[in-house]
C-alpha cells in the first residue's frame, strides 16, 4: 500500500558533492582540484535540473527471500537481508535531467578532459542528490543503506516497476531502454528501508 | 470529418476529464492498467463516458492512452473495445456535437539518440494504433501528455499519414514551462503549426493555476485553437488514496481565467471528475468565443527553442558546407563526423542563431549523410538548422527526421522547384528560403526580383503556406562581374522589407573573385542591414563581420544597454593581450594541459621548425613525460586528459602542414565498444590519447557488432583492434567478437580494456593484451608498430 508520495525539485545549491565520491569518479586523490575541474563543475551546475519522485510503501517479507513491496513481489537475497525487520520503505527515482546528457555529449566532441571530468562530476552529483533525498525522508527514523537495482542479486528488471510506481515517466521523464538502462543517463532508482 | 475541423475554429468545445484516477476510485486495482477494463468491465467505461457527456463534454476520449503494440500483442482488441465503449456512450446521447477522440499517449520509450527507439519505429508504433482506430470509426485524433517534441512529431506524422481526421495535440509542460526534454511553448507552437495540426495546447502535469503563464504564451504565438486540460492540482496521498488539492469550484474559477486568455477548447486531466467538468462548463459557457487569429511570427525551431525572425538581425553560420573548404570536403569523404560537429559547436559558441548544413558532394550519398549529420548535430547543439540542398529527396528525408521546424534552403520561382518543395513544407513544416530566380534566370532589376517573390508566395498559398513562412533571398551576385549588382540587391532588400517580406542573403557572395573579400563583405553586410535585411548567411569566425553585427544592434537600439556589444568587445580584447603576456613553450603547454597556449605555441614554432620535428621534439616528449608522471601517480587522469587535449590541438595544426602519409597515418588502430554495451568513455580516452600520439584511429563507436569490425579491418587493412566493455553482461559479446576476428584474420592483434576486465580474464577470452588504463593502450600500440613494418 502506498502511504505517502513526494515529488520535488532539488535546487543545485542543495547538491553537496561528497569529496570521496568525487575523487573516485575523477580518479584523483581526495580534495584534488584544478581550474578545469572548477570550470566544469560551474558549467555542469547550470545544466542540472534535478527532480525526484519518492513513494513510501509497506514492506512484507515472505518466505525464501521474497519481498512484497506492495507494488511488486521481489525475489532477492541481498535486498531481503537489507530490509530485514523493516515494515516500510521509500522507493525513489531521481534524475539530473536531459540537459546534463546533452552537455556531456557536446563535450565528448570538444574536449576529452572536460568530457571525462563532467561525466564523473555528474555521477557524483547524482549520488549527492540521493544523499539529499535520504536526508529529506529520514525525519527521526533510522534508515537502512540505500539499495538500487543491480546491487547484489537485485535484478535490473525491477527498475521498470520502480519507475512505474513513482510515476517516473510522467514526473521525471525517465524511460528505460531494452537493456533496462535509464535515460537520462544520470538517473538513479533506489529502495530505502525505514526502521520503526 | 470537416464538420469538427470547422467547429474547432467556430465555437468553444469541451473535453472530458481524468480517467485513470477515476477508474481507481471505481475499483480498478493498483497495478492494473485502465485499458484492461475495456475488455473486462466495458460497462464501467461506458458509464464514465456517459457521465462526462451528461456533464457537458463534447469529446469522448477513448480509453487507449497506454495502449500500443510494444505493450500488448493484442493491442487491436484494446483499441476496438475502447472505441466500442465510446460509441455506445455516444448513442445513448445522440447529440450532433459529440465526437470520439482517439487517445494517443506517449510510447513509454525514449527516442534515439537518448533512448533506443528509432524515429521511424515510433511513427510506425503510433500508425499501427491509428490504422485500427480509423477502421472502427473515430472523429479525431488526440495526441496528449507527450513530454518530448520528437515523439510528438512522430505521432503527428503517423496521424497525417494514416488518417484524414482533425489532429489535436496537447503536451505536458513542467513548472518551468518546458517539456522535460527541453522544448518551450514557442518551439512546440512552431513545430506543430508547421506540421499542420488543427488545435494545440497543454494538459496534465499540474493544476490550472500554474498553467496560466503558459496559456498566455500560447495566446500570443498560436494561430490555432488552444486546448487546455489541467490536472485537479497536485496529488496528495490520504490513507493510501490519491487526492488532488484543487476543488471543482476552484478549478472552474481558474478555467474561467484560462478561457478569458483565449483558450477555446477546455477539459481536465488527472484528478478531474464529471463534477469538475460540469462546473467548468457552467463558469465558462457564457464567455464569448474568441476566434483564433492568425499571428504573423516567422519562426524556425530546434527541439528546445524557436528563433523568431523579426527586428533583430539573425546570423546563420555557413561553415558546414564543403564548397571552397578542403577540410570539410575531406571530413565528408572520410565520414569524419566529429570534425563536422566541432565546426558546428564552434559556430554556436560564436553566437550564431541558426546553422546552415550543406553536405552536397558528388562522391558521397547526400541523402544519407544529411540525415546522419542532422541527427548528430541535434545531439550536441540546440540551435535550429537550415537544411541546405538542391536535391528535394535530401530535403524530404531530412525534414522528416529533423527535430523541430527547420529553415529550408531553398525554393525558387521555377515551377518544377515550387512543385517539388512546397508539398514537403506542407507535410513536414518549415520556413522556406525563396530565391528570386525562375526559368528566365536572375532578373537584373530589383522590381523584377520582388515580382518573383510575389509569384512564389502566391504559389505557396495553394499549399496553405503563409507569407510568414517564406524568407526571400534577392540574391547577391559578385560585384567583380557586375558593379551594379550590390545596389540592385540592396534595393530589392529594401522593397521586400517594405512589402512585409522577411529577407536573407548569403552576403559573402558579393565579393567573389576579389582580393581581401572580408573588407567588401563587411561593408555590404552593414548596408544590407541598414536596408532592412533580416538574416545573413555568414562566417561567424570573421571578427569584422561580428563587429558589424554587434555595432549595428547597438546603434539601432536593438541591444539594451549595449550589453551584448560590451560583452563581445571585451572578449575580442582578451586573446591579444593574454597570448603575448603568457606565451609558454609548446612542451610546457602540453605538460600543463593548456590548449590555447599549445595552439599559439605551435603556430609560432611552425615559422621556425619543420612540422615533423615539432612532433618529435616537442609533442611526443611532452606526452611521454606526462604519461610517465601518470603512471608514477604524480599526476592524475584529468591532467593526463588535459595534456592529451592540448597535444591533439597542436597536432591538428601541424597535420595540416605536412603531406599525408608522413606521420603515423598508416599506423592505425580500430577501436570499438562491444555489442550490447553503450559505455564509451574509456574507449574515447584511449582514442584521443592515441590520436595525440599521431596514430590514426578508426573509431567504430559503441554497441558495435563484430561484423562491423570485420568490415573495417577489410577496408582499412589495419590489424590492430582495441575492444572495450564496461558491463559484466557484455563480456560474452567481447569473447565472441574476439573469436570471430581470429577466425577471419589469423594475424589480428587485439587489446582489451574496461572496468570489468583484468589480466587473467583478458587471457581467458583470448586477447593479446590487457590495458588497465589508456597509457597501457598507447604502450601496446607503440610496441606493436615498432615490431611491425608498415
Amino acid at each position: 500500500m502506498i502511504i505517502k508520495k513526494i515529488f520535488d525539485e532539488i535546487l543545485t545549491e542543495n547538491l553537496v558533492l561528497n569529496q570521496v565520491q568525487t575523487a573516485a569518479r575523477l580518479k584523483t586523490p581526495k580534495n584534488f582540484s584544478n581550474e578545469l575541474i572548477v570550470k566544469c563543475e560551474k558549467q555542469l551546475r547550470q545544466e542540472i535540473n534535478c527532480r525526484y519522485s519518492a513513494v513510501l510503501t509497506r514492506v512484507d517479507l515472505g518466505l525464501e527471500n521474497q519481498i512484497d513491496l506492495g507494488f511488486e513481489k521481489i525475489q532477492s537475497k541481498s535486498l531481503y537481508k537489507n530490509l530485514l525487520n523493516v515494515n516500510q520503505a521509500y522507493v525513489f527515482a531521481v534524475t539530473l535531467g536531459h540537459s546534463v546528457d546533452r552537455l556531456i555529449q557536446r563535450l565528448k566532441i570538444t574536449s576529452l578532459a572536460e568530457y571525462f571530468i563532467t561525466d564523473g562530476l555528474a555521477s557524483a552529483f547524482t549520488e549527492a542528490a540521493c544523499e539529499y533525498i535520504v536526508s529529506e525522508i529520514k525525519e527521526d527514523k533510522t534508515l537502512r543503506p540505500r539499495f538500487s537495482p543491480g546491487y547484489g542479486d537485485l535484478s535490473l528488471e525491477v527498475q521498470a516497476k520502480i519507475l512505474e510506481l513513482v510515476s517516473a515517466e510522467k514526473l521525471l521523464n525517465i524511460k528505460l531502454n531494452q537493456s533496462f538502462l535509464m535515460s537520462p543517463i544520470k538517473s538513479v532508482t533506489a529502495i530505502v528501508g525505514m526502521e520503526e | 470529418m470537416k464538420e469538427l475541423k470547422t467547429l474547432l475554429t467556430k465555437q468553444k468545445l469541451y473535453f472530458d476529464g481524468g480517467f485513470g484516477t477515476l477508474l481507481q476510485s471505481l475499483g480498478l486495482p493498483a497495478g492494473v492498467a485502465p485499458e484492461e477494463w475495456n475488455l473486462t468491465q466495458p460497462h464501467k467505461i461506458i458509464d464514465l463516458h456517459r457521465a462526462y457527456l451528461e456533464a457537458g463534454s463534447n469529446f469522448i476520449t477513448t480509453n487507449t492512452f497506454g495502449v500500443n503494440k510494444l505493450k500488448y500483442d493484442n493491442y487491436e482488441d484494446y483499441i476496438i473495445s475502447a472505441i466500442q465503449c465510446a460509441k455506445v456512450a455516444k448513442e445513448a446521447k445522440p447529440d450532433s456535437q459529440s465526437f470520439i477522440a482517439f487517445d494517443i499517449g506517449p510510447s513509454g520509450r525514449m527516442l534515439k539518440p537518448y533512448g533506443d527507439l528509432d524515429f521511424e519505429e515510433a511513427v510506425e508504433l503510433f500508425a499501427a494504433n491509428i490504422r485500427v482506430a480509423v477502421k472502427h470509426g473515430i472523429d479525431c485524433i488526440l495526441i496528449e501528455t507527450m513530454n518530448d517534441a520528437y515523439e510528438t512529431k512522430a505521432a503527428v506524422l503517423a496521424a497525417k499519414e494514416n488518417a484524414k481526421l482533425p489532429i489535436i495535440v496537447t503536451n505536458a509542460y513542467d513548472q518551468k514551462g518546458k517539456l522535460m526534454t527541453g522544448a518551450n511553448p514557442k518551439a512546440m507552437i512552431a513545430l506543430l503549426e508547421g506540421l499542420g495540426v488543427d488545435a494545440i495546447g497543454l494538459n496534465c502535469s499540474f493544476g490550472p493555476d500554474l498553467m496560466l503563464p503558459i496559456v498566455k504564451e500560447f495566446a500570443e504565438y498560436s494561430s490555432l485553437p488552444i486546448v487546455v486540460s489541467p490536472n485537479a492540482g497536485l496529488p496528495i496521498i490520504e490513507n493510501g488514496e490519491t487526492k488532488y488539492d484543487i476543488s471543482a469550484d476552484e478549478f472552474a474559477a481558474y478555467m474561467k481565467q484560462i478561457a478569458n486568455l483565449g483558450a477555446t477548447i477546455l477539459g481536465g486531466c488527472c484528478g478531474t471528475t464529471p463534477a469538475y467538468i460540469r462546473k467548468m462548463i457552467e463558469q465558462t459557457q457564457d464567455i464569448k468565443f474568441m476566434k483564433p487569429s492568425p499571428k504573423n511570427h516567422t519562426l524556425v525551431s530546434s527541439y528546445t527553442h524557436a528563433v523568431e525572425i523579426d527586428n533583430q538581425p539573425i546570423l546563420i553560420g555557413e561553415r558546414i558546407n564543403p564548397t571552397g573548404k578542403p577540410k570539410m570536403r575531406e571530413a565528408l569523404k572520410t565520414n569524419n563526423l566529429d570534425y563536422i560537429l566541432q565546426v558546428g559547436v564552434k559556430q554556436a559558441e560564436k553566437g550564431v542563431h541558426i546553422l546552415d548544413v550543406n553536405v552536397g558532394l558528388p562522391e558521397i550519398d547526400e541523402v544519407e549523410m544529411m540525415q546522419e549529420v542532422i541527427k548528430k548535430l541535434q545531439i550536441v547543439i540546440d540551435l535550429p538548422l537550415q537544411i541546405d540542398s538542391s536535391n528535394p529527396k535530401v530535403l524530404e528525408k531530412s525534414m522528416r527526421i529533423y527535430n523541430g521546424k527547420p529553415l529550408i534552403n531553398s525554393v525558387n520561382g521555377n515551377l518544377e522547384s515550387m512543385e517539388a518543395i512546397f508539398p514537403l513544407v506542407k507535410k513536414y513544416g518549415g520556413t522556406v528560403i525563396a530565391l528570386t530566380m525562375d526559368e528566365a534566370g536572375i532578373p537584373e532589376t530589383a522590381i523584377e526580383r520582388v515580382q518573383i517573390a510575389d509569384k512564389i508566395t502566391k504559389f505557396a498559398q495553394k499549399y496553405d503556406i503563409d507569407k510568414k513562412d517564406i524568407i526571400v533571398d534577392p540574391l547577391c551576385l559578385t560585384i567583380s562581374s557586375d558593379t551594379k549588382s550590390a545596389l540592385t540587391t540592396l534595393e530589392a532588400v529594401k522593397i521586400l522589407r517594405q512589402q512585409g517580406y522577411k529577407t536573407i542573403l548569403g552576403v559573402s557572395n558579393i565579393s567573389f573573385g576579389l582580393p581581401a573579400r572580408e573588407k567588401i563583405n563587411t561593408s555590404f553586410y552593414n548596408s544590407a542591414l541598414e536596408n532592412g535585411l533580416n538574416c545573413a548567411i555568414m562566417n561567424p569566425f570573421s571578427i569584422p563581420m561580428l563587429d558589424v553585427y554587434y555595432a549595428f544592434r547597438a546603434l539601432h537600439n536593438l541591444d539594451t544597454g549595449c550589453k551584448d556589444y560590451i560583452a563581445f568587445a571585451s572578449q575580442i580584447d582578451i586573446p591579444a593581450t593574454t597570448v603575448s603576456d603568457e606565451a609558454i613553450s609548446l612542451f610546457d603547454a602540453i605538460i600543463k594541459g593548456l590548449t590555447d597556449s599549445a595552439i599559439s605555441a605551435t603556430k609560432e614554432l611552425l615559422s621556425i621548425e619543420q612540422p615533423l620535428n615539432i612532433i618529435n621534439n616537442h609533442v611526443v616528449p611532452a606526452l611521454n613525460q606526462v604519461g610517465q608522471k601518470f603512471e608514477e601517480n604524480t599526476i592524475y587522469l584529468p591532467q593526463l586528459l588535459m595534456s592529451a587535449d592540448a597535444a591533439t590541438a597542436s597536432f591538428e595544426i601541424i597535420k595540416n602542414k605536412i603531406p599525408l602519409g608522413s606521420v603515423e597515418e598508416n599506423k592505425a588502430v580500430i577501436l570499438a565498444t562491444v555489442k550490447g554495451d553503450i559505455h564509451d568513455i574509456g574507449k574515447n580516452i584511449v582514442k584521443v590519447l592515441l590520436e595525440s600520439y599521431g596514430y590514426k584511429v578508426h573509431d567504430l563507436g559503441k554497441d558495435v557488432a563484430p561484423e562491423k569490425i570485420v568490415e573495417c579491418i577489410k577496408s582499412t587493412d589495419c590489424r590492430l583492434v582495441g575492444l572495450s566493455a564496461l558491463m559484466t553482461t557484455t563480456i560474452p559479446a567481447m569473447e565472441e567478437t574476439i573469436k570471430i576476428l581470429r577466425e577471419k584474420f589469423p594475424d589480428i592483434n587485439i587489446m582489451v580494456g574496461g572496468a570489468v576486465l583484468n589480466k587473467n580474464y583478458a587471457k581467458m577470452i583470448n586477447a593479446d593484451a590487457y590495458g588497465p588504463d589508456a597509457m597501457a593502450a598507447v604502450r601496446f600500440t607503440k610496441t606493436y608498430y615498432s615490431n611491425t613494418s608498415v
